[in-house]
């Protein structure tokens, strides 16, 4: 069966019983296999009732014994190798999402410590920690999924809301990328308006928890679930399918999408149901971690004005 | 064929996973103005802000080359 261009899904605990795979783990699947195994073991009408053997027949029991051995420490060797594997891969993938929690706990500890220093704090240098802090999260985030999916072409990024005064419109603009994309992206970025397309859908996804799977990028392009912007115009090859999940947090007064995460490849087929969870889970953090580093230095603000004891900032 | 099929291999659709389907994303991602969060604004005011200024160095301290705390 084809997978449709784009597909919204969310809660992916149950994505273990989908596909092929999945009917064989369910236990309607592992109860029809078995009754089908009992009914056919006398059916192979080929085989003939009996053998009869003419003669005699010397058998070498220490080669047979040897064989037996040889076949049975391969495949105990191999499964190690494949454990060994499987169970690096798993440290590996917990070690980036320790890493992901971990720079973002140290960040807004700096920004604390550079706030109730007497230095005085700016707006050039909240600039380069937010970078510093989009760009840890990306990449934190894009070696994580490498390791999850098996694909070293997993590229991450992070598109914020930002007013355009010209128009006095909401649009959302690329303001982190991991290593991986094309580095000319940045020169031809272009901004999503908040009232079409992506934001716009994920914006009226009212319970917000929904993450869009792209399969096919042109076949979505062509059924009006996807625009194209510059970048997809200029490097097709940069992505073939990918994630997008909302970055819901506190924007001030209440909780709105405040960005969107992408996570892309280059590959075909990459993205599955159960990637739901991990996306929605990175989505989260990211959003928490934007949200809340505006809101500590919101905070020293105030503080600083009604005499508090940090010293002068913005 | 397909409905033998569907009835073995399970579709996110089967299970209650998929909340839109491919044709009901694309006739929510036609433009429409949408109501005014004067919250989402005064955050992407704000973003605006601080990136549309011109970055200056900070005591660059990653999380990549820092010690666990």
């Amino acid at each position: 069966m084809n997978n449709p261009s784009v597909q919204h899904l969310a809660e992916g605990r149950n994505a273990w019983k989908l596909g092929v795979v999945g009917f064989f783990i369910r236990l309607k699947g592992i109860f029809i296999t078995a009754a089908i195994t009992l009914l056919t073991m006398g059916l192979p009408w080929w085989l003939p009732e009996s053998y009869t053997l003419k003669g005699t027949m010397e058998i070498n029991y220490s080669s047979v014994m040897f064989g037996f051995l040889i076949f049975i420490s391969g495949l105990f060797t191999l499964s190690f190798f494949y454990l060994r594997r499987r169970s690096i891969r798993s440290l590996d993938t917990k070690y980036y999402l320790h890493q992901l929690s971990h720079d973002i706990r140290d960040k807004q500890t700096d920004l604390h410590e550079k706030l109730s220093q007497k230095e005085k704090y700016s707006i050039g240098k909240l600039h380069k920690d937010l970078e510093i802090l989009l760009n840890e999260v990306s990449e934190n985030i894009a070696s994580h999924f490498k390791l999850l999916i098996n694909d070293p072409t997993i590229c991450v990024a992070i598109r914020l809301a930002r007013y355009e005064k010209k128009d006095k419109k909401i649009y959302y603009r690329t303001y982190a990328r991991s290593k991986g994309l094309n580095p000319q992206r940045k020169r031809n970025s272009e901004d999503i308006s908040s009232s079409k397309g992506i934001p716009r859908f994920l914006m009226e996804d009212n319970e917000g928890q929904g993450v869009l799977i792209y399969n096919n990028l042109k076949e979505a392009q062509k059924n009006g679930t996807y625009y194209f912007t510059k970048n997809d115009v200029k490097f097709p090859d940069d992505i073939k399918t990918m994630m997008v999940a909302p970055l819901n947090a506190w924007s001030g007064k209440r909780e709105s999408m405040i960005g969107l995460l992408y996570i892309t490849s280059r590959e075909s087929g990459v993205f599955k149901p159960i990637h739901v969870d991990s996306m929605a889970f990175s989505a989260d953090l990211t959003a928490a971690a934007v949200a809340n580093s505006l809101e500590i230095v919101k905070e020293k603000i105030k503080n600083n004005s009604a005499g508090g004891n940090y010293a002068k900032v913005i | 064929m397909p409905r033998l099929f569907k009835m073995f291999f399970l579709e996110p659709n089967d299970i209650g996973m998929q909340k839109h389907s491919e044709k009901e994303v694309a006739s929510l991602m036609t433009q429409k103005s949408l109501d005014r969060d004067e919250s989402l604004k005064e955050f992407a005011i704000l973003i605006s802000t601080v990136f549309d200024e011109p970055a200056s160095l900070t005591s660059i301290s990653s999380g990549l080359d820092k010690s666990r705390r």
